[in-house]
C-alpha cells in the first residue's frame, strides 16, 4: 500500500515487471546514488563508476522479469552492479596490462609501523589508498568490509575460490595499512 | 624493540592476533597499538558504506534513454495511447453521446 500517494518499491517494481517504465524510472531515481557510490567504491573512477552505473541499471531492467523478491531490491541491484564491474574490469583488462598483479603486488612496500598521522583526515586517504589497490583486490576488500558480504557469495561473484577470497582479502588489507602507514595516514 | 612476536602480530596485521599471541598482544603497547590502527581502518572502512556519493545528474535519464529504446524483456511492446489520442476519443464519446441524445429527443418529441 502507498503511504500518501508515494508508492513503496515492491509496488513500482511489480509495475515495472508489468512493462511500466515509469516505474522503473522511479525506482532507479531512489536507487541511483547506491548504485553509482558501489560502482564508484568497485573502481574507484567516476567516469567508468557512471558507465558501470548506467550498464548495471539497463541490465537491472532486463532482469527485471526475473526478480522474485528473495533478496531486496537494493542487494539484488547490488549484485548486478559488480558482474557489471567485472565485466568492465575484464574488457578493460584486455586492451590494457595492468601494471598491478593482484597476487604480488602486495609485497612490494615494507610496512613503517612507526608511522603515525592525523586519525582525522584517514577517510579520504582510505579512499585514495583503496584506489591504488588492483582492481581484484579492491573489489573483495570493497565487498567484504565496506559492504559486508559473506566470502561464498563474494568468491562466486568473482568466479574464484572462498580461499583465494580470503587471501586477497588479507592481502588487501595488508596492502591498505601499507599505503596509509606510508603517506603517514594511520590511525 | 620490536619482538619476535611483535613482529609476527604485525605480520598477521587486520587478520587478527593469533590466540597464541594472544596474552603477548594484552601485555605489549606496541601490539595494542598495531590492533587499534587495523580496528580503525576496519572501521572507516565499515563507515564507508554509510557515504553515498552523489551520482552524475543525468544519470537516470541516461538509463531511460537507454531503456526506451529497448524492446520491453517481456516481449512485444504494448502500443500506447498518446494525449491525442486520447483526446480523440473522449470526443468521439462526446460526439456519439450527443448524438444518441438528440435522437432520443427527435423520437420523444416525434411520438
Amino acid at each position: 500500500m502507498s503511504l500518501g500517494g508515494v508508492q513503496r518499491d515492491d509496488e513500482l517494481i511489480v509495475s515495472a515487471q508489468a512493462g511500466d517504465e515509469a516505474a522503473f524510472t522511479e525506482l532507479v531515481r531512489r536507487h541511483q546514488s547506491e548504485v553509482y557510490t558501489l560502482a564508484l567504491r568497485l573502481t574507484s573512477d567516476r567516469e567508468l563508476a557512471a558507465d558501470v552505473a548506467q550498464d548495471a541499471l539497463v541490465r537491472a531492467w532486463r532482469a527485471l522479469p526475473r526478480f522474485r523478491g528473495d533478496a531486496q531490491f537494493s542487494t539484488w541491484l547490488y549484485r548486478i552492479v559488480v558482474n557489471v564491474a567485472w565485466t568492465h574490469r575484464k574488457r578493460a583488462a584486455r586492451h590494457r596490462a595492468d601494471p598491478l598483479d593482484p597476487d604480488q603486488a602486495l609485497e612490494a612496500d615494507a610496512v613503517s609501523p612507526e608511522a603515525a598521522g592525523d586519525a582525522a583526515d584517514l577517510r579520504p586517504k582510505l579512499l585514495l589508498a583503496l584506489g591504488q589497490l588492483s582492481p581484484e583486490v579492491r573489489a573483495v576488500v570493497v565487498m567484504k568490509d565496506v559492504y559486508d558480504w559473506p566470502h561464498g557469495d563474494i568468491a562466486s561473484h568473482l568466479g574464484i575460490s572462498v580461499a583465494a577470497a580470503k587471501v586477497r582479502l588479507h592481502r588487501g588489507r595488508k596492502r591498505l595499512r601499507v599505503i596509509l602507514d606510508s603517506e603517514g595516514a594511520g590511525p | 624493540m620490536t619482538s619476535f612476536r611483535c613482529a609476527a602480530v604485525r605480520i598477521a596485521g587486520p587478520t587478527g592476533v593469533p590466540r597464541l599471541l594472544g596474552r603477548h598482544a594484552a601485555t605489549c603497547l606496541a601490539c595494542q597499538a598495531e590492533v587499534a590502527r587495523n580496528k580503525r581502518v576496519a572501521r572507516e572502512l565499515s563507515g564507508l558504506r554509510a557515504q553515498i556519493v552523489d551520482p552524475p545528474f543525468d544519470l537516470a535519464a541516461r538509463v531511460g534513454e537507454a531503456i526506451g529504446l529497448e524492446p520491453l524483456p517481456w516481449g512485444a511492446r504494448q502500443p500506447r495511447v498518446g494525449t491525442a489520442g486520447r483526446i480523440i476519443a473522449a470526443s468521439a464519446v462526446g460526439a456519439t453521446a450527443g448524438v444518441l441524445a438528440v435522437a432520443a429527443l427527435r423520437r420523444r418529441s416525434a411520438a
